[in-house]
């Protein structure tokens, strides 16, 4: 069986972090969120799957490749129809000429190799449901014995009837091809806009379960996917990295071609440190973070429950914790940031409850001595003074000049 | 130029395995192209003119051999027609060449065999098929008609090598003998290898994925290319072992993944290559390890084509950052010129450091006891290795004729050289080389930002539309970026077939501006402070008399769009590397400019990748 795999959209809700890549394109735990998701497929059997890419497609070609990597065998196509994710499957869907059915899959949240697997055994139209604490955010699904009732695509907080929802993830018969094509005349641009449509059209669509189902919406979720994401990772330490005889390291550690681990670093898993990246001396990073290529860590400083990205540089004696940092951002000495329970409210109005440090875009510069309220959440190329107190969100190119001493 | 490959031992798939090293190949050229399978009654061989694809067809109902030798041409001697393609034989059949390189005593060796056939018994123009001549006639006094076994093939092969002259590898195969290659090199690439079969190429890139580990053989040497052995002599006929190396690139690099074209997957590899240039490279231990043997009193540097543009930036870099004067020479200018002065260093620039001008004038300044150091792409190149130290720019394969990722390597490798030059001559203090750092490590994400920008893809829209119809295009540029504006005409005309011309904006009134018509594009390349407000002028020069301007500035640079058509912003940076981000937006524009013309960009007409000849 061939998969489609959706990854046209930008993630907007992420804010600076995707401004210069697509959600799918994230390094949570060492590689981009779709790498995680084709591997699963590459797992489950599958072995070719068409990428549909749109927003930053280039920057999924730079780093898929033909897809050997991953294990499998990669087709891409840009979305041309601007009809949302139903745009983007059909222009797959007339890309491909199939006469079996296809899965059909969000390329920015990661579901298990098994219960692919389930979707490929089922014989029939399926759809993966999961149970989510905000099912207000997704198309919540009502089910009747193990068949689709009925989809709601992100109710309102009272009109919630369970917290089954829709993983996105589909076993699409190639018949449906009109019933989508009717949906997007109709000028709806949702799956589950077409799945509601199949419904009332009286097509039986099988529900299976999964609890294995990692998503991303809100920067915060970042932390959590970087965390269980982390799990899965191996110790493994390059031959090509140089690490100090006094740095200890402990627990599941991953550490990348060129890195230096300077003397007396303490690194603790579950820890994934890109390539080329220069830690210490005297640095302690703690699980579960993950650091991506090309990142300098200076000297006593602690890094714990992160996720830097990029080329993120942070100076000496810098204390950072469930904290989501852009590409190229960089942070001089003695940053703070505190952390604590914040209410963040999301785009549907709901309200998460989270434990969050600082979260910025792309290319911010945090002057010396910044203390950062927690859940403080910042654009791109923003540019705090030094010894400023920051809290709240600030858009990119914010320039924020000491709000006391 | 030409790409020769040769696989002997393994019969399965031996033509599609063939074909598959002639594809990865092809940018070497694609002027016509043949293959010949030894079988043990003889000798099969295909031939066609035209890309590669029309050859694909005419070996389709090939019979697989043990033993076959194949070649793609880019045309030096005689135009590209079926009968000058390689492989060439001998008028009895009895032996096949393919040739990459230059006969350069063809003229005489043609009027011996001449006189000595008392006819004119060549199919072809090439000095190739002198070699198949050549060799079939010491092959026949030495052993006549019977196949020859190993020892009398090497005492033909010797008696016919000590008769040419010139730069060349050569692969051969012989009637009747289907297990062995004959090999040859005389400054020219070719490699060897051994897997499962013995395999040889004139370059890495068409091997890669076949075998782990090659060898470089050296100039001069010769010898017989078994299925599990070399068995190779040097230029005396002692015998000789060359080690293999592991090989750095996988294949993955050299295909096309879901890209239309080479060019536009490398100009978007860019970021990536940045980091890979510099990661590691810029604290003071690191830079140690740009090797300088001593504090020169000038810099003169030599390359062609893209890579002499790069050259002209590392000039900017190395005045700029360590006062040492510096003077940049195309290759081929350099070595017939003068020598150096006292105490000078010498850099060679060269994406594949196989570049044959480039090679001899880094020969020449050692032999005029120069030191030599190169940046180069392919770190096991000729040029690698003949080089006293060399500088890697980690670009991975670069397949596209047009350089495009290669450049930005080359660039900031003369960044490198330039930061090592500075701190020999106390003029980088630790604090510039830490802001220089900083920079850089925040470099790769402004250009992927740049990528990722729906400005650059509007303002690309609406400058490509200024170039239909229109024959002739200029560059401007000052000071750093006038190597920019050199480049960005370059990389134009090789694409687009139109006619660019880069000039420094200061140079406008003292002839070109005669050339402006109206409607004629006008790209200028913006830079800071004094040097902003010149080109500006330069802009309203032209405008006013009747050219479109297209200026690439940096962000926030308000006064741009008053003197212009058509703005494009980069992000801002250090002013060292602004020049590579404006450079992108050139490359995009001659990309998007050649699209609309339908050319193709991956393989432009009468161009190849690397230039092995002189």
């Amino acid at each position: 069986m061939k998969a489609i795999v959706l990854a046209a959209g930008r993630g907007s809700r992420l804010g600076g972090l995707t401004d210069s890549r697509s959600k799918v394109m994230l390094p949570v735990a060492g590689r981009p969120i779709i790498e995680w998701m084709l591997s699963e497929l590459a797992d489950a059997g599958i072995e070719e799957a068409t990428i549909v890419h749109g927003y930053a497609g280039s920057r999924i070609l730079t780093n898929l490749g033909s897809g050997k990597g991953v294990g499998l065998k990669l087709k891409f196509i840009e979305q041309t129809s601007p009809h949302g994710s139903l745009g983007a499957a059909l222009d797959a869907l007339s890309a491909m000429s199939l006469d079996e059915d296809v899965l059909i899959l969000n390329g920015d949240n990661i579901v298990s190799s098994s219960a692919i697997k389930r979707l490929i055994q089922s014989e029939s139209a399926s759809l993966l449901v999961a149970e989510h604490e905000n099912p207000q955010e997704y198309g919540v699904v009502t089910l009747n014995g193990d068949v689709i009732e009925e989809i709601q695509e992100k109710p309102a907080s009272h009109e919630v009837v369970g917290r089954v929802v829709s993983t996105g993830a589909l076993r699409c018969p190639v018949l449906w091809r009109e019933t989508f094509e009717k949906t997007v005349k109709t000028g709806l641009t949702g799956i589950p806009d077409a799945i509601r449509n199949l419904l009332e059209e009286d097509v039986e669509i099988k529900a299976i379960r999964t609890d294995t189902w990692v998503d991303v919406d809100h920067p915060w979720d970042l932390i959590d996917m970087n965390a269980i994401l982390l799990d899965r990772v191996n110790s493994s330490i390059s031959p090509a990295a140089e690490i100090h005889p006094s740095a200890v390291l402990s627990g599941n550690v991953h550490i990348s071609e060129g890195c230096i681990i300077r003397s007396g670093t303490v690194i603790e898993g579950p820890v994934h440190i890109g390539p080329n990246c220069d830690i210490g001396p005297m640095a302690v990073v703690t699980g579960s973070t993950t650091i991506a290529a090309g990142t300098r860590i200076g000297p006593f400083c602690r890094i714990r429950s992160s996720f830097l990205m990029e080329d993120v540089q942070v100076d000496s004696g810098s204390w950072l914790q469930r904290s989501v940092i852009g590409p190229a951002t960089v942070l001089r000495s003695h940053l703070n940031v505190d952390v604590g329970e914040t209410q963040k409210i999301g785009t549907s109005g709901e309200i998460h409850v989270r434990r969050l440090g600082l979260v910025t875009g792309e290319a911010c510069t945090l002057g010396h001595g910044v203390v950062t309220a927690p859940g403080t959440i910042l654009g791109s190329q923003v540019v705090v003074e030094r010894r400023s107190r920051v809290s709240g969100e600030h858009p990119s190119g914010a320039e924020i000049s000491s709000g006391g001493v | 130029m030409c790409g020769i490959i040769g696989i002997t031992g393994d019969k399965e798939g031996m033509v599609s395995r063939l074909m598959a090293g002639l594809t990865k190949m092809e940018y070497r050229g694609y002027d016509s192209a043949g293959v010949c399978i030894s079988h043990p009654e003889g000798l099969d061989v295909k031939r066609s003119e035209g890309v590669l694809d029309n050859l694909k067809e005419t070996v389709k109902d090939m019979k697989d051999g043990t033993c076959g030798i194949a070649h793609t041409r880019w045309a030096t001697h005689g135009p590209p027609t079926e009968e000058n393609a390689h492989p060439h034989c001998d008028p009895q059949f009895r032996v096949a060449v393919v040739h990459n390189g230059i006969i350069e005593n063809e003229v005489q060796l043609r009027q011996i065999l001449i006189e000595a056939n008392n006819n004119d018994c060549f199919k072809s123009e090439t000095d190739t098929e002198l070699v198949a001549h050549v060799l079939a006639q010491e092959l026949d006094a030495e052993c006549g008609d019977v196949v020859p076994d190993d020892e009398q093939l090497l005492a033909a092969w010797r008696r016919s090598l000590d008769r040419f002259d010139g730069s060349f590898s050569l692969a051969a195969v012989v009637k009747g003998r289907s297990d062995v290659i004959l090999v040859a090199r005389s400054f020219s690439p070719l490699i060897l290898a051994h897997n499962e079969a013995g395999f040889l190429a004139s370059d890495v890139s068409c091997l890669v994925g076949m075998v782990k580990e090659v060898c470089f053989i050296e100039d001069g040497d010769w010898g017989l290319l078994h299925k599990d052995r070399m068995e190779l002599f040097d230029s005396e006929g002692n015998p000789v072992s060359r080690k293999s190396t592991k090989l750095q690139w996988n294949e993955e690099d050299a295909e096309l993944g879901g890209w239309p074209t080479f060019m536009l997957k490398e100009i978007n590899e860019q970021p990536a290559v940045v980091r890979a240039c510099l990661q590691g490279r810029l604290s003071r231990e690191a830079l140690r390890g740009v090797k300088i043997p001593y504090k020169p009193d000038l810099v003169r540097i030599i390359a062609c084509g893209t890579a002499f543009h790069a050259g002209m930036m590392a000039r900017h870099y190395i005045e700029e950052l360590s006062g040492i004067p510096c003077i940049v020479d195309h290759a081929h200018e350099f070595r017939y010129g003068t020598p150096a002065g006292p105490k000078a260093l010498v850099l060679g620039v060269s994406q594949s450091g196989e570049t044959a001008d480039t090679l001899a004038g880094l020969m020449t300044a050692q032999e005029r006891g120069y030191p030599t150091l190169s940046i180069v792409n392919v770190e096991t190149s000729t040029i690698a290795r003949q080089s006293d130290a060399i500088l890697g720019i980690r670009a991975g394969p670069e397949i596209g004729v047009a350089s495009t990722k290669a450049f930005t390597g080359q660039v900031l490798g003369g960044l490198l050289v330039a930061l090592r030059l500075g701190r020999l001559t106390n003029k980088v203090h630790t604090e510039e080389l830490a802001v220089i750092s900083n920079a850089a490590r925040r470099f790769p994400n402004a250009m992927e930002r740049l990528l990722a920008s729906t400005q650059l893809e509007q303002g690309l829209k609406r400058a490509r539309r200024l170039f239909h119809d229109k024959n002739h295009a200029f560059f401007l540029g000052r000071n750093s970026s006038y190597p920019i504006a050199l480049e960005g005409a370059l990389k134009l005309k090789e694409i687009s077939y139109i006619h660019a011309e880069g000039y420094a904006g200061g140079e406008l009134k003292h002839g070109p501006l005669a050339l402006i018509e109206d409607g004629t594009p006008v790209v200028v390349i913006s830079s800071e402070g004094i040097i902003q407000q010149k080109l500006f002028g330069n802009a309203r020069e032209v405008s006013a008399r009747g050219a479109r301007v297209i200026m690439i500035a940096v962000e926030g640079d308000e006064e741009a769009a008053a003197h212009a058509d058509v703005v494009i912003t980069v992000p801002k940076t250090h002013p060292l590397l602004q020049p590579i981000m404006h450079n992108v937006v050139c490359q995009l524009l001659s990309y998007h400019v050649a699209m609309d013309r339908d050319c193709n960009v991956d393989r432009p007409r009468n161009l190849a990748k690397s230039v092995t000849v002189e």
